[in-house]
């Protein structure tokens, strides 16, 4: 799956064209926002490898229903990513989650103690604050991501050298 | 003298033009063939090296695509720039527009289209099997066009290499060819023997001169030169003798004739001279001097040898137009020399083509006549010169045509010896005179003696000695009765043959005699091994008695008388003759004053009147 349409319209010009045009669009562009990093995480999970004892049952996206992100996580319910069905629950009702996705707000300032086979996402820049396994920031109306390979380590998860490419930074 | 033309080795440079052609379209061809798979080679290698370049890339690309990162896209792509063949590469997504490119035109079309002299390659861009969109990577050909120029100038140098060896083995082979081929030609047209044109050869010289003469309206002399004895040179000193001899008449004809005419042997004792010449006297001017050169005797190891010969000459374009008219008119001309007495020349004139179609008729109907027995034997009888009895006859051939009257021996006798009708003839007469003799025997005549005249063609027959047992056997007449009659020449032909002959013939019990003795070229030497019976003097030396002539006579009769041998003279006309013949001790005579030739039954008459007045 590709992400490039939605790309397309973090062009400076596009976004200042939204901004400044009508902001009866604000809800339709934060559903674009939305779709858009879900799919990111949706990729980054492609190039993941993933322990293989959870291979057998689906992908569990653990995240709170409040978050700007749950509706676009939510429409990819069912896909197949990295073999795995896509599923979208409830991070409040402590199941076991394989990717675990913090808004900038809610992510806890310290590491979380570390979960084996869990990917943590965190949508936003938090400087000086732990910023999960991946972080999803904005850089010149772009969406970018950085990659956290030792809290993967910790975890037990390796990236694949292709998204670390891709990558903003690499820690 | 023209020597034999020595061809242009055709078929050595034909062979050489044409294989080197043919090697050249080889090469041609092969080189076409291989620079053409490897054009299909070094594409598909090409095609291969790109595509597998795009494999990379596109499994590079894949991410990028995925996370919509156009520069990592672009970056990826720009990694292809030491890709020296590379020219473009054009990465779209799924829904097939442009997401990145290198090396592309920002304007140019959104699909990529491989100009001349490129190649394009489209690979599936893909991620877990899920399709992401497609890469297309342009590369220059510039490189299959460098391989195949570098291939083509190694072709050629190769085949350069190739060549040049083929050419050093073809000449080597043409030299060999050629040499051959000369060879071939040299023997195709060349007699072994004297090392002159053979016959194919002069008639093909003859045929150029003719030609030649055509356009330039001269004339061509053709000689046909026949050597009048070489069989018995041949026969009596050896082949080996007789190629010499022939040698030596291929010199002095060469040296007899100028250096624009052409002489070659045609057959076995036969020579033809081939020359454009001014005029007639041009003509007969070389005819006479080769009869001039052959008249000398050549030195063989046997000794010395005549080689005279008969010169037949005819003109281009007087006496005819084509080659065979040509040579059949010269051959004519031979015959009239030969006719004529051998050792001379003779020129064709239209005449002898009559003479000839005179000839063969006359040829046609005596063998008719012979067919349906239209030859009448008459008799001349013979007298005892003493007692002036009849004693014998000599039987001679008459031919009463039926529109032409009596034809005299004279013109039939040659036309039947050389058409072999001779010996049928020559039978015939035997069985008849020998028949007619006995016939005369019963019907109470005094006991005659019948001489028959034997031809050259006869003797060599195998079965002659048994046709004179069965005319004796058949008729029962007393072999001493039967007188053979033989010429001198015809003796002279083959010594061996003939005397072996004769004693087969005396030991029979049957008489010979030589006829016209003293008119040939007699060796009296042989007169002594021949176990002959009687000398005929020739009627020459008869009919100039007694004025002139009687010192041969007498010289006839004595030498007759030295042998033992009886004299008989024909030809006596006159009473004169006839008494100084008695005088001289001739034995017996024959002519028109005692009694012409006459018919069986005429003969019978006389015969029997004489035997009742005795």
């Amino acid at each position: 799956m590709t992400v490039k349409g939605h790309a397309r319209h973090f062009a400076p010009r596009h976004l200042m064209a939204a901004a400044a045009l009508c902001c009866a669009f604000a809800c339709q562009a934060q559903n674009e926002d939305s779709r858009l990093k879900a799919a990111y995480i949706f990729n980054i999970s492609q190039f993941t490898t993933w322990p293989a004892a959870g291979a057998a049952r689906p992908l569990a996206v653990c995240a709170s229903p409040a978050h700007s992100l749950w509706t676009g996580l939510r429409e990819l319910e069912g896909k197949i990513a990295a073999g795995r069905p896509w599923n979208v629950i409830d991070a409040g009702q402590g199941r076991a989650c394989d990717i675990v996705v913090y808004s900038a707000a809610a992510a806890p300032n310290a590491a979380p103690p570390v979960v084996p086979g869990t990917l943590f996402v965190v949508d936003g820049a938090r400087p000086n604050r732990w910023q999960g396994t991946v972080t999803l920031v904005e850089e010149d109306a772009h969406l970018r991501f950085d990659i956290d390979t030792r809290e993967a380590a910790r975890a037990g998860l390796k990236f694949s050298s292709r998204l670390l490419q891709l990558a903003r930074n690499v820690l | 003298m023209t020597p034999i033309p020595s061809s242009a080795p055709q078929i050595a440079r034909t062979l050489g033009v044409g294989q080197l052609a043919a090697a050249l379209s080889a090469l041609v061809f092969a080189g076409a063939i291989l620079l053409g798979y490897e054009w299909v080679s070094l594409r598909g290698a090409l095609a291969d090296e790109t595509r597998m370049q795009a494999a990379i890339v596109a499994e590079n690309v894949a991410a990028p695509l995925m996370f919509g990162d156009q520069d990592a896209a672009g970056e990826m792509l720009a990694s292809l720039r030491n890709a020296d063949q590379l020219r473009s590469a054009l990465l779209y997504s799924r829904d097939g527009q442009r997401f990145a490119s290198f090396g592309a035109r920002r304007t140019g079309p959104v699909e990529a289209e491989p100009a001349f002299g490129e190649l394009a390659v489209t690979q599936q861009v893909a991620y877990r099997g899920q399709v992401l969109g497609r890469l297309v990577l342009v590369t220059g050909t510039d490189r299959i066009l460098t391989g195949l120029l570098r291939y083509a100038g190694l072709l050629a140098l190769a085949s350069l290499g190739g060549l040049l060896l083929v050419t050093v083995v073809m000449h080597r082979t043409r030299a060999r060819v050629a040499v051959a081929e000369r060879e071939l030609h040299y023997l195709a047209n060349t007699d072994p023997v004297t090392g002159l044109h053979n016959r194919r050869a002069t008639y093909a010289s003859l045929e150029r001169a003719i030609a030649v003469q055509a356009g330039q309206g001269g004339q061509v002399a053709v000689l046909l030169i026949d050597l009048d004895n070489f069989k018995v040179i041949n026969d009596t000193a050896g082949h080996a003798a007789g190629d010499v001899l022939l040698q030596h008449v291929a010199a002095a004809l060469g040296t007899a004739i100028c250096e624009r005419a052409v002489v070659g042997r045609i057959g076995g004792d036969e020579f033809a001279i081939i020359a454009p010449v001014a005029d007639e006297a041009a003509a007969q001017a070389i005819g006479e001097a080769i009869v001039a050169a052959l008249r000398d005797p050549f030195l063989l190891e046997t000794g010395e040898v005549f080689a005279t010969a008969s010169v037949g000459l005819c003109l281009y374009p007087r006496d005819a137009a084509g080659m065979t008219e040509l040579l059949s008119r010269a051959d004519t001309a031979l015959y009239r020399a030969k006719s004529a007495g051998r050792n001379r020349m003779a020129v064709f004139v239209p005449e002898m083509t009559l003479a000839m179609q005179r000839r063969a008729q006359m040829e046609t109907e005596l063998r008719k006549a012979i067919e349906t027995g239209a030859l009448v034997p008459y008799y001349q009888p013979q007298f005892d010169c003493r007692t002036g009895a009849m004693v014998g006859v000599e039987a001679l051939l008459r031919w009463p045509h039926p529109q032409r009257g009596f034809i005299p021996p004279v013109e039939f006798i040659p036309v039947a010896e050389e058409s072999g009708l001779i010996v049928e003839l020559g039978r015939w007469v035997l069985h008849r005179a020998c028949a007619d003799v006995a016939a005369w025997d019963r019907a109470g005549a005094p006991p005659l003696t019948v001489a028959v005249n034997v031809s050259a063609r006869q003797l060599k027959e195998k079965g002659f000695l048994d046709d004179v047992r069965a005319a004796l056997h058949r008729s029962g007449l007393a072999p001493e009765r039967l007188e053979l009659e033989l010429t001198e020449s015809l003796l002279m032909d083959d010594v061996e043959a003939a005397v072996a002959f004769m004693h087969a013939v005396r030991a029979e019990g049957v008489r010979l005699s030589i006829d016209d003795f003293g008119t040939g070229y007699s060796s009296l030497a042989y007169l002594q091994s021949f176990p002959i019976n009687q000398l005929k003097v020739d009627r020459t030396f008869v009919q100039s008695l007694p004025a002139a002539g009687h010192t041969i006579a007498t010289a006839v009769i004595a030498l007759a008388r030295g042998f033992g041998l009886s004299v008989v003279a024909e030809g006596v006309e006159r009473p004169e003759q006839l008494d100084w013949l008695r005088a001289a001790g001739c034995d017996y005579a024959q002519g028109y004053l005692l009694g012409r030739p006459m018919p069986a039954a005429d003969l019978l008459a006389r015969a029997t009147t004489q035997a009742e007045a005795a």
